[in-house]
């Protein structure tokens, strides 16, 4: 399938912050509950690279290709393939004039591009185009200042809202946090309270310099200070910073050799079912400007698929939408520069 | 087969459900299918069509068909809820008999018979996304 609202496209991600449901909304910031807005969450940033394929227009470029160089291929008068990034030239999809088209790398459903042709006149050439990741965007939203949040905390909770735009059903839909870096090993025991974690040396290298990590046998997450190649320095103020484990806040849970390390963001996520369907409303947080978490929703840091305190949003018939919460936490110690950092949920799901 | 004029009936008329039924060996291979009717009050309930639990370990991975015949511009059924096994006797079972259903919302003749081509199933694809700013 090479229809737009169709598998990869089935779900698709706005914005909140409308006064009605696909009301106008564009500001990530504003996304603080209420309604779905009709703007969707954007995409990776692209840049378009000389004599594209004419007449072809790039609407959407799925998260999941990755940052780097992709291109759109015309294989024939009416057909055009995508080579995403990360993966090989997918099948070429036929495409009229006038038609919005989905298309996806080799092997690789979650790596798509969504186009339209807007001529009749035959397509030909290539479209080259860089991928970039965006910032100031609808998860790691903007810029911070720690004299709104001294000591780190809680910057503010946004709702993003997930609809299937397809005719059938989506199913096991599932939201996590995603790794923005490398996964790693505790290599030596540590215990409570502030501790130096040893991992294995250069496998530190695409962390951020100071932020959130998860040890997922443990279900901790710490806030770490600095990282140096082998190390993770964490106070005791950045043990359970969620206060989740039987350790509490300040203490943690002593952690073991072979631990797994996932850095994320400092995000909490919870999930909300909209007042009613396909067009509710979720919860209004819009107060104080989002700086408070919304009562009637759970927020967890799930870090995989199988995590147990995963997102399990379940099944969305046609239309039907479900509201994903971001909690946004930062660190005194992180610079209050998101473009520094990296921000992240993943999520999976089975369309048609 | 379904032919044009059985599909322009289709559109507009009562909101019913669909039991589509194919026998094992056509879900291998999509064939010559069998559309169940049944009159139905709006939302669909067991009776409506009819399956085996046995059979429905084979529709792991399908989310719908597309239908034609006839020339007719092919129909893409979703499907909207998992076969169920209904109580025994009811009027839809003793219709149809055992087989696979796939239970789809559509816009049908009530009371009609239809004998539809299966000419594609739609695979369920799971899809990993992100999004990361």
């Amino acid at each position: 399938m090479a229809d737009e609202n169709t598998q990869a496209d089935a779900l698709r991600w706005f914005l909140t912050g409308a006064s009605s449901d696909g009301g106008a909304q564009t500001d990530p910031l504003a996304a603080l509950g209420k309604y779905r807005s009709s703007t969707e969450v954007a995409g990776l940033d692209y840049v378009v690279g000389s004599s594209p394929v004419p007449n072809l227009v790039v609407n959407y470029v799925g998260h999941h290709n990755g940052p780097g160089a992709a291109t759109i291929t015309a294989t024939g008068a009416d057909a055009v393939a995508w080579t995403s990034p990360q993966s090989a030239q997918g099948t070429p999809v036929t495409i009229a004039n006038g038609e919005t088209k989905v298309l996806y790398a080799d092997g690789a459903p979650g790596e798509y591009v969504r186009v339209t042709r807007n001529s009749a006149v035959a397509l030909a050439g290539l479209t080259t185009l860089t991928l970039l990741h965006r910032f100031n965007a609808a998860v790691g939203q903007r810029d911070w200042n720690l004299n709104e949040v001294p000591g780190g905390g809680l910057v503010r909770a946004v709702c993003l809202c997930a609809k299937n735009v397809s005719t059938g059903e989506v199913r096991d839909v599932k939201v996590w946090l995603a790794a923005i870096g490398t996964v790693v090993e505790v290599e030596s025991a540590y215990g409570t309270g502030a501790v130096s974690i040893g991992v294995q040396s250069g496998t530190l290298h695409d962390w951020d310099d100071a932020g959130f990590v998860k040890n997922t046998v443990t279900g901790e997450v710490m806030m770490y200070t600095t990282r140096g190649v082998d190390t993770l320095e964490v106070p005791a103020a950045g043990r359970d910073v969620y206060d989740e484990t039987g350790g509490g806040a300040g203490v943690g849970v002593a952690g073991s050799p072979s631990d797994e390390l996932v850095p994320i963001s400092g995000h909490r996520i919870g999930k909300e079912a909209p007042s009613s369907q396909p067009t509710g409303s979720f919860a209004d947080n819009t107060a104080d400007d989002g700086k408070q978490l919304p009562g009637a929703v759970s927020f967890k840091t799930p870090t995989a698929a199988d995590d147990a305190d995963v997102l399990e949003v379940g099944d969305l018939a046609a239309g039907e939408i479900a509201g994903i919460w971001l909690a946004k936490f930062v660190s005194p110690d992180q610079e209050p520069v998101e473009s520094h950092y990296r921000y992240g949920i993943a999520y999976e799901f089975e369309a048609a | 087969m379904i032919d044009s004029a059985i599909i322009e009936s289709l559109r507009g008329a009562e909101v019913l459900a669909i039991g589509l039924c194919v026998d094992r060996k056509e879900l291998s291979s999509p064939g010559y299918s069998r559309v169940l009717v049944h009159r139905h009050n709006g939302a669909w309930s067991p009776e409506t069509a009819v399956f085996s639990p046995a059979f429905d370990e084979a529709w792991d991975g399908v989310n719908g068909v597309v239908v034609e015949g006839n020339g007719a511009p092919p129909i893409h059924v979703p499907m909207l809820a998992r076969a169920i096994q209904p109580p025994s006797g009811t009027p839809g079972k003793a219709a149809t008999g055992a087989g696979l259903a796939l239970l789809v919302a559509y816009r049908v003749t009530p009371g009609a018979v239809l004998h539809v081509r299966v000419s594609e199933f739609l695979e369920r694809i799971k899809t990993d996304g992100d999004l990361i700013d």
